[in-house]
């Protein structure tokens, strides 16, 4: 049985930000027993169909995990740890919101088995965290990270953003450095994506808020970024992520790396022994699924080789190490360089991609343009496709 | 020998500048002779093609029949032919003028005497047609009739004492207008007993009947099983039908000398119905076909193509379908490496090559990429052989042209004098050779040859801007000289791209390819790469743009394990670049190839 990992979802928050288009809810607290309930169910079902397999991560993402309190948490872990075998090197990760940890509920965590924190932390002016909708301060982000260290918690990601409403490149600045001072293990940085239908899209549509930093700008704070991190010792390794030695997050490499994971909660996705399936996003309909003890099946399309192929490349090709060549052709049976021999000649001779050791990757630049030489992938393979069709 | 019968006929058609209202005059004497209800007219009814509404211009002839009772008790058929609107189609309009007897001149009581009233009217001295001025809009507040009455009088040097005074839009002195026409324009002529001739003035195709010819009998009748010949063609067919059309067919049994009408004879290629050819009786020939005639052919060239590949079979019959009902469209298909499979296509002008390729657009839903028009080429080569080349693809290499001719034409173009000035200068910068000027009162004529060539660009909007919308110009082809014509290729990422080749005259060359990289610069996107253009002349790079390489292009977010989710943004990604020809490892928008269409020179 295949080693996997797990991903639980906690859709609840306080508010919901302004920028945020994932599946969360405020104003269900009062139901987090019942959705803690249901996620035990779905995982004990979901254990009865794919057996009891070993664990090498597992992720509670939202929404705000830390809207749980330390027992709800313990009784998901208990549930997990019934059902799988947790390795024993196992990263147990933590969404955080700031605004919502306390000393004992961060304690009351890291006893029931949670031994990664990634705090949200966004920004370190309060100005613009307001503008985006954030419930808590730059003081109270700093406040947290000392309470998390103080609660026994060695491993730990800052979550940032950048290319905010009215942004400078020196406000950013500030915010990587005192992001950095409080010696994190592990940064995210994500440039700023404005989705379709959130509240922060219209204000920037309508001329509402500030705008959007133009791209000299944007350029400008890629630079800082890969400056101070690799001058503090962090290690870029995926388009966002950068780590100190050994502190990558095992979770999300499962997913650039295309390894199987099960994920259980409101629209969880999954892909385990090569099926993938996605649970419903409506809350209703989600509870109504766990409660009963079901699990969703509902597959995500038509799930083609040509499909794993390409999503292989996809998701390998956002880490700096690139793709496992040798994997790829032991999983498949042909070589990527067979499967796009234009798109990675052309790619090579332009200086966009390169081969190292038996890992194919993207340079610099091109992890700038990346969906770009996607998009040349997909498109030599519809060509071929139609020759062959 | 003007009898009874030919007494009560008149044939007239309406000529004014544009704007000045004729359509809408030609709809109330419509109405006003009942050939309409009111309630059932929509506005303009002659010009019933939606482009023709739209832009306010004619584009094909028509005929219709009118019964009037006039003011002396007597019952008179008016038959009047509206006439197309540009210098694309003066030849078709010259069909029509000789097919009629009198002319209303209408003018806008507010505008007064334009340059195109003027062409308009030189043109029906020609064909020897009594003219009638009309006054229109004397319903607006900045009427000054008295005025625009001398003006008629001074500048065209027309008697406008008894010119009708009317308002075309609330239907004033529409009766006068008709009475005028009834007691002023001269009754056909015409001698019925000898053998048939009919001009053909117009001709149109019908799913029904095939091609229909609109025709003015000018000696001679015509009925249903009469074996007629195309005397230019030589054709022969069976009438099955002949009437008038008032709006919808009204059979006759037969057709006179001195009446318009329609013949229908099964005829299946609108190419054997040749406008200004003459109808006569197999049978009975006459011994001389009417004079005039002239074998229409396309002087502009362009190539279509369909913006997906797979409507390809669609343009064709989209194409063909056209032609049905077009005889100067033509087309044939062609290949080029940066935009596929398309058609070459030739028309009369450029207005002509904008109505055919909007009512692709629009009457068949198509996508469709033009290249820069051309002209046809002479090129005399080394070894003594002349091939006529339309396309700049097909130039053979430098080492085998010995010289190379353009197509000249005759330009008028008729202005006031204030914009003399600037227009002999469009006309200088168009490589024209100054002829002459003719002062027609307060008015100048201008008289310049000109390269088609440069016609065919941006010569109607640059003469229109630099005289504030007042001068007009026809012109007409008078033959090849020889030029110093060079081939200029424009490079992407250092590939020549075929569809953007042109032929231009050695001089013009320098600006026209810095000014077409500098727009291809504007209109192509960013790309991963940086993309040189580059404008060349047999390979001497001469103008040089760079579109800048994208600076980033990738999703920071990586939305867990959703990775449908991802994948649908490249999806989206792909799409937005299927929209664009990929030339080599560059993506061009459609745009791009039109950009070349308009030059700002």
């Amino acid at each position: 049985m295949q080693v996997i990992s797990l991903y639980i979802h906690i859709p609840l928050c306080v508010k919901k930000c302004a920028y945020c288009d994932f599946a969360s809810f405020a104003g269900r607290m009062a139901h987090r027993d019942r959705y803690v309930q249901a996620v035990c169910r779905e995982i004990r079902a979901q254990a009865a169909f794919f057996g009891k397999r070993s664990l090498r991560s597992v992720f509670f993402g939202g929404g705000t995990p830390t809207l749980l309190t330390g027992a709800q948490i313990r009784a998901i872990m208990d549930t997990v740890r019934e059902c799988f075998v947790l390795l024993p090197d196992a990263e147990i990760s933590m969404e955080g919101n700031p605004g919502t940890l306390t000393r004992d509920n961060l304690k009351a965590y890291r006893a029931a088995g949670v031994n990664r924190l990634s705090l949200g932390v966004q920004s370190m002016d309060d100005g613009l965290l307001a503008a985006i909708g954030r419930i808590h301060t730059a003081a109270q982000a700093e406040e947290a990270a000392a309470m998390a260290r103080e609660a026994g918690f060695d491993n730990l990601n800052l979550d940032l953003m950048y290319g905010l409403p009215g942004q400078s490149a020196a406000q950013w600045r500030e915010t990587l450095q005192k992001a950095i001072a409080l010696s994190p293990e592990h940064l995210s940085c994500y440039s700023l994506i404005l989705e379709e239908g959130t509240p922060l899209y219209e204000a920037v549509q309508a001329g509402m808020c500030a705008a959007l930093p133009c791209d000299n700008i944007i350029e400008e704070m890629d630079g800082i970024t890969a400056r101070l991190t690799r001058e503090n010792g962090y290690a870029h390794y995926e388009v966002s992520n950068y780590a100190r030695p050994g502190r990558t997050c095992r979770h999300n490499v499962v997913y650039w790396e295309c390894e199987p994971y099960l994920g259980v909660g409101l629209g969880a996705h999954s892909d385990v022994d090569g099926r993938r399936f996605y649970n419903p996003e409506d809350w209703e309909a989600y509870l109504e699924m766990a409660e009963s003890g079901e699990t969703a099946r509902q597959t995500e399309g038509e799930n083609r080789r040509e499909d794993r192929m390409f999503e292989r490349m996809m998701m390998g090709l956002r880490q700096v190490q690139g793709v496992d060549m040798a994997r790829f052709e032991q999983d498949f049976s042909v070589k990527p360089e067979d499967v796009w021999p234009e798109t990675l000649e052309r790619m090579t001779n332009g200086g966009m991609m390169e081969k190292r050791g038996s890992r194919l990757r993207l340079t610099e630049r091109g992890m700038q343009v990346m969906n770009g030489v996607l998009v040349e992938l997909m498109d030599e393979f519809d060509s071929k496709q139609q020759m062959d069709g | 020998m003007a009898n009874e019968r030919m007494d009560k006929i008149r044939n007239f058609c309406i000529i004014a500048h544009i704007d000045h209202g004729k359509s809408t005059l030609a709809d109330r004497l419509l109405e006003k002779t009942g050939v309409y209800e009111k309630r059932e007219m929509v506005e303009q009814i002659l010009d019933s093609m939606e482009l023709e509404r739209e832009r306010g211009i004619t584009i094909k002839s028509k005929a219709v029949h009118m019964d009037y009772k006039a003011k002396d008790g007597q019952a008179y058929t008016l038959n009047l032919i509206d006439t197309p609107g540009h210098v694309d189609f003066t030849y078709e309009v010259s069909r029509a003028l000789a097919a009629c007897e009198g002319a209303l001149l209408v003018v806008d009581a507010t505008q007064g005497v334009e340059a195109q009233t003027l062409a308009n009217v030189y043109m029906a001295l020609e064909h020897n047609l009594e003219i009638i001025p009309v006054i229109n809009k004397i319903d607006l507040p900045s009427a000054r009739p008295d005025e625009v009455r001398a003006e008629i009088e001074e500048i065209i040097g027309l008697d406008a004492s008894e010119a009708p005074l009317i308002s075309a839009k609330v239907g004033l002195g529409i009766d006068d207008v008709l009475e005028s026409v009834v007691n002023m324009m001269p009754a056909p002529e015409g001698d019925e007993e000898a053998p048939l001739q009919a001009l053909i003035f117009d001709s149109f195709y019908d799913n029904y009947r095939g091609a229909i010819c609109f025709v003015r009998i000018v000696s001679g009748s015509v009925r249903a099983g009469m074996r007629i010949r195309m005397m230019n063609t030589g054709a022969c067919f069976d009438v099955v039908e002949v009437g008038t059309r008032s709006p919808g067919y009204v059979p006759k049994d037969e057709l006179r000398a001195g009446e318009v009408g329609y013949i229908a004879a099964s005829i299946k290629d609108i190419h054997d119905t040749r406008v200004g050819d003459t109808i006569t009786d197999d049978a009975n020939p006459a011994a001389e076909m009417l004079p005039g005639y002239r074998q229409v052919t396309p002087m502009v060239f362009c190539g279509i193509y369909p913006v997906d590949g797979a409507d390809y079979e669609n343009l064709k019959d989209a194409l063909e379908k056209l032609r049905l009902n077009d005889a100067s469209l033509t087309f044939e298909p062609e290949t080029s490496q940066a935009l596929g499979y398309g058609f070459r296509c030739g028309f009369l002008g450029l207005l002509h090559m904008e109505i055919i390729t909007m009512r692709l657009e629009r009457e068949f839903d198509l996508d469709l990429i033009t290249t820069a028009p051309s002209v046809i080429y002479k090129v005399h080569r080394t070894d003594g052989t002349v091939l006529d080349v339309d396309n700049p693809s097909n130039l053979p290499p430098i080492g085998e042209i010995e010289y190379m001719e353009e197509p000249f034409v005759k330009a008028s173009i008729h202005t006031p004098q204030e914009y003399v000035g600037a227009l002999m200068e469009t006309c200088q910068n168009k490589r024209g050779v100054f002829k002459d000027m003719v002062y027609e009162g307060s008015r100048v004529c201008l008289h310049y040859e000109m390269p088609l060539s440069e016609i065919i660009f941006d010569f109607f909007d640059q003469i229109k801007s630099r005289s504030r919308g007042y001068a007009s110009y026809d012109y007409e082809f008078f033959g090849y000289q020889e030029s110093e014509l060079v081939k200029l290729d424009m490079l992407l990422n250092g590939d020549i791209c075929d569809a953007l080749s042109m032929i231009v005259h050695k001089d013009r060359a320098y600006t026209r390819g810095r000014s077409i990289a500098e727009k291809l610069k504007d209109v192509i996107p960013r790309q991963m790469f940086e993309i040189p253009i580059q404008a060349a002349i047999g390979g001497k790079v001469i103008a040089r743009e760079t579109v800048k390489a994208m600076r980033k292009d990738v999703l920071a977010k990586c939305y867990g394990g959703d990775i449908t989710r991802k994948r649908k943004l490249l999806e989206k990604q792909k799409e937005g670049k299927k929209r664009m020809r990929q030339l080599g490892s560059v993506q061009v928008p459609s745009e791009a190839f039109m950009a070349v269409l308009k030059m700002d020179e």
